[in-house]
C-alpha cells in the first residue's frame, strides 16, 4: 500500500495516513456513567469502513449526507465514514427545531441523514424520511440491528462479512479531488437566516494536517460541539499530532471528565474558561487537588477575558488564545498568552496571512471556505481572491501583534462561542407574531434582550397596552421553548414611542442599543 | 423531608455549585440575576443529579428560568 507523506489532498487520504500512523495506539476514550470505553485505532478504522459500507449500500456515497447528534464516538465514525465514501458531510446542530432542520436539509440538497437517539424526534418531526434516507446512528454501529431491520424508509444492511472487499484501501475515485466539496456547516447569517459554509477537501485537510499547536499534549478533552468546525477539526488535528481524544459526550459532566479521564489539554470557550478558573483557584498545580492533570487550555470562539491568566499560570497551566472564524476554516491565530500582552490575539501562524483594510481584519490560507452553498451574492460580500473578510475590527502594533477592537457586522458573539444573528431572531419574531410591529434584538453581557415595539391600535388605552404586552411576553415564552437556552430572549423591554428608523425604513440598531445602555 | 425542606436543600446545592453571592429565593433568575452562562447551568444539573440521585437531561433546561423552576424540575424527577 502506498502511504503519502506529503500533505494529503482529500479527507480520505488523511484517514489512510492516520490509520498507518496510529496503528497500535489508543485513539479515543469516553465515559458512560462511570465506565470508561477505550477505542483503539484498529477498532476506529474498522468501524469507519463498516459504516461506509452502509452508506454505499444505501446509494449515498458521493452525495450530501447530514449528521445530527450530540458529541459521541458514533458521531465521529459517521463523519469519517462520509469522508471515506467521498461524500459531503452536512453538519447539523441537534438543538435546531424540526422546521429549521427541514429547511437546512432542503437548502443543502441532502440525500440522507445519520442521527442519534437524542435527535430522532426532531428528524421524525421534520418529516423528511420519505424524501431522504434516515440512518439511526445507534443501529449503524450495532451489527445485530443493522442486519435484521427491514424498515423500508431506512437503510440497514448486513455487511460484516463483505465490507473489507468493498472498502479496501483504494484511492480517490475518478473525479474526486482536493477541489471537491467535503463538508457543509452552518453559521449565523447577518441577513436573517443561517448560511451554509462550504469547505473543500483541500481546505479541510489543510485545517487538520498542521502543527500550529506544537505544545506536545497527550490527551485532548473534546467538549466543543462536533457540528462546529472547531469541534471536529480539533479532534482530527489531535489525532494528526499523535494525541488521543477524550470525548465529552455530555457537557453536564465536564468536571467529572477532567477528574476521571485526566486529559492534559482542553479546548474551551470563554464561559467554560470562567468555570475552570473558578475551580482551579483552589485546585493546586494543574488542578491536582481536584484530581485533574490539566496543563494546557486553548480558549477560542469569543473574546478572551484575561483576568484569570495570572492565576492559571501560577497553577502551571499554559493558556492559548485561539481566534478564527468558521468561514476562515480551521487555521487561525493561536497565541500563548502572557501577562505582558493579555489582550492580543497574537501573530498569524505561518500557514495563514492576515491584513487589515479600513480597520477590518482579512485572512487567507488554504483552509478558507469555498463559499456559501447556493448563495453567490453573500459569498462575494466576504470572499475575494481567497481573502476572507472577518467582519472583526482590528489593529496591529509596531511589533506585529494583532488586537481586536470591535465588530463590523451586527453578530452577537456570546461567551459560549456561539454567534447569534440578531436579524435572524428579529425576523422570526416579526413573522410569527402579529402583535410585534418592530423589534431590536441585542445583548446585555451574555443575555439576549429584545426591545419590542408592539403594534398598538389607534386609541389604545393603557390597560389595553398592558394586555398586548402580556400577550407578547407569552409569545416570546413560546419562542424561547423552541430554541436552545443560549438563543433564548431573557429580557424584554417595551420602549416608549416608535422605533428609530432611517428614511428607507431600516432600523437604527445602534441608536436603540445606546438607548438601552442609557437605561442602565 | 417536606417539599419546603427539599426546596431549601436544592437552593443550597445551587448556591454551592454556582458559588453565587446572591441570597437565593425561588424567584431568582438563573441567567439574568445570577449571570450563569448556559454551560454553567448544564454543569449545575450534574451537581443536582449527584445530590438527589436523579437524571435530568440538558434539554429540560429549555423551560427553566428561575431557581424555583429548577426546584420543581428536581422534585418532579424525584417523585
Amino acid at each position: 500500500m502506498e502511504v503519502k507523506t506529503e500533505q494529503p489532498e482529500t479527507m480520505r487520504e488523511v484517514l489512510v495516513m492516520l490509520e498507518s500512523r496510529l496503528n497500535g495506539k489508543r485513539v479515543f476514550r469516553y465515559m458512560d456513567d462511570s465506565c470508561i470505553t477505550e477505542i483503539s485505532a484498529e477498532r476506529f478504522f474498522h468501524d469507519i469502513r463498516a459504516a461506509a459500507a452502509v452508506l454505499r449500500k444505501g446509494n449515498l456515497a458521493g452525495r450530501h449526507i447530514g449528521i445530527m447528534g450530540c458529541n459521541s464516538y458514533g458521531w465521529l465514525v459517521s463523519l469519517c465514514a462520509v469522508f471515506w465514501t467521498e461524500s459531503a458531510a452536512v453538519l447539523l446542530d441537534r438543538e435546531i427545531s424540526s422546521g429549521e432542520l427541514n429547511a437546512r436539509l432542503r437548502k443543502t440538497d441532502v440525500s440522507g441523514i445519520i442521527y442519534d437517539s437524542l435527535a430522532a424526534d426532531t428528524v421524525q418531526d421534520a418529516d423528511v424520511t420519505g424524501r431522504i434516507a434516515g440512518i439511526s446512528m445507534e443501529e449503524l454501529f450495532d451489527d445485530e440491528k443493522r442486519c435484521s431491520s427491514d424498515r423500508s424508509s431506512h437503510v440497514y444492511v448486513s455487511l460484516r462479512e463483505n465490507y473489507e472487499k468493498q472498502e479496501g484501501q483504494g484511492k480517490c475515485t475518478a473525479g474526486h479531488s482536493g477541489d471537491s466539496l467535503a463538508c457543509i456547516f452552518f453559521t449565523s447569517g447577518t441577513t436573517g437566516e443561517s448560511k451554509a459554509v462550504m469547505m473543500s477537501e483541500r481546505g479541510l485537510t489543510a485545517g487538520i494536517c498542521h502543527r500550529i499547536n506544537n505544545r506536545g499534549f497527550h490527551s485532548l478533552l473534546a467538549v466543543l460541539p462536533f457540528h462546529h468546525l472547531s469541534g471536529f477539526s480539533s479532534v482530527l488535528n489531535a489525532l494528526y499530532l499523535g494525541a488521543e481524544v477524550c470525548i465529552a459526550t455530555d457537557i453536564k459532566y465536564f468536571y467529572r471528565y477532567l477528574e476521571v479521564m485526566k486529559p492534559d489539554y482542553v479546548f474551551v470557550v470563554p464561559s467554560m474558561l470562567r468555570m475552570l478558573a473558578r475551580k482551579l483557584k483552589n485546585g493546586g498545580n494543574n488542578g491536582r487537588n481536584l484530581g485533574w492533570d490539566l496543563h494546557l487550555i486553548n480558549c477560542g470562539g469569543a473574546d478572551f477575558r484575561p483576568e484569570f491568566l495570572q492565576m492559571l499560570l501560577e497553577r502551571n497551566i499554559t493558556v492559548l488564545q485561539g481566534y478564527g472564524a468558521s468561514e476562515a476554516g480551521a487555521i487561525g491565530f493561536l497565541w500563548k498568552m502572557t501577562p505582558e500582552r493579555p489582550d492580543t490575539i497574537g501573530k498569524p501562524p505561518a500557514e495563514m496571512k492576515a491584513r487589515i483594510i479600513d480597520g477590518e481584519l482579512y485572512v487567507k490560507s488554504d483552509a478558507v471556505m469555498v463559499g456559501y452553498y447556493g448563495d453567490a451574492e453573500e459569498t462575494e460580500k466576504v470572499l475575494a481572491d481567497g481573502w476572507y473578510a472577518t467582519g472583526d475590527l482590528c489593529r496591529m502594533d509596531e511589533e506585529g501583534f494583532f488586537y481586536l477592537t470591535g465588530r463590523r457586522k451586527n453578530l452577537i458573539v456570546l461567551a459560549n462561542g456561539e454567534n447569534i444573528s440578531p436579524e435572524e431572531i428579529e425576523r422570526k419574531l416579526l413573522y410569527e407574531y402579529d402583535d410585534i410591529s418592530d423589534v431590536v434584538v441585542c445583548a446585555e453581557g451574555d443575555l439576549i434582550t429584545a426591545q419590542v415595539y408592539p403594534g398598538y391600535p389607534d386609541g389604545c388605552t393603557a390597560k389595553e397596552k398592558t394586555i398586548i404586552q402580556e400577550r407578547i411576553r407569552e409569545e416570546i415564552r413560546q419562542y424561547n421553548e423552541s430554541e436552545p437556552v443560549y438563543r433564548q430572549i431573557m429580557k424584554i423591554c417595551f420602549p416608549e414611542g416608535p422605533a428609530g428608523k432611517t428614511s428607507s425604513g431600516k432600523l437604527l440598531r445602534r441608536r436603540v442599543q445606546e438607548e438601552q445602555k442609557d437605561e442602565h | 423531608m417536606s417539599i419546603e425542606e427539599l426546596k431549601q436543600k436544592i437552593l443550597e446545592v445551587i448556591a454551592e455549585s454556582t458559588e453565587t453571592d446572591l441570597e437565593l429565593t425561588e424567584d431568582t433568575t438563573l441567567y439574568e440575576e445570577m449571570g450563569l452562562a448556559s454551560v454553567e447551568a448544564y454543569v449545575l444539573l450534574s451537581d443536582l443529579e449527584e445530590e438527589f440521585g436523579v437524571r435530568i437531561p440538558a434539554s429540560a433546561l429549555r423551560n427553566v428560568r428561575t431557581t424555583g423552576d429548577l426546584c420543581s424540575l428536581v422534585i418532579r424527577k424525584m417523585t
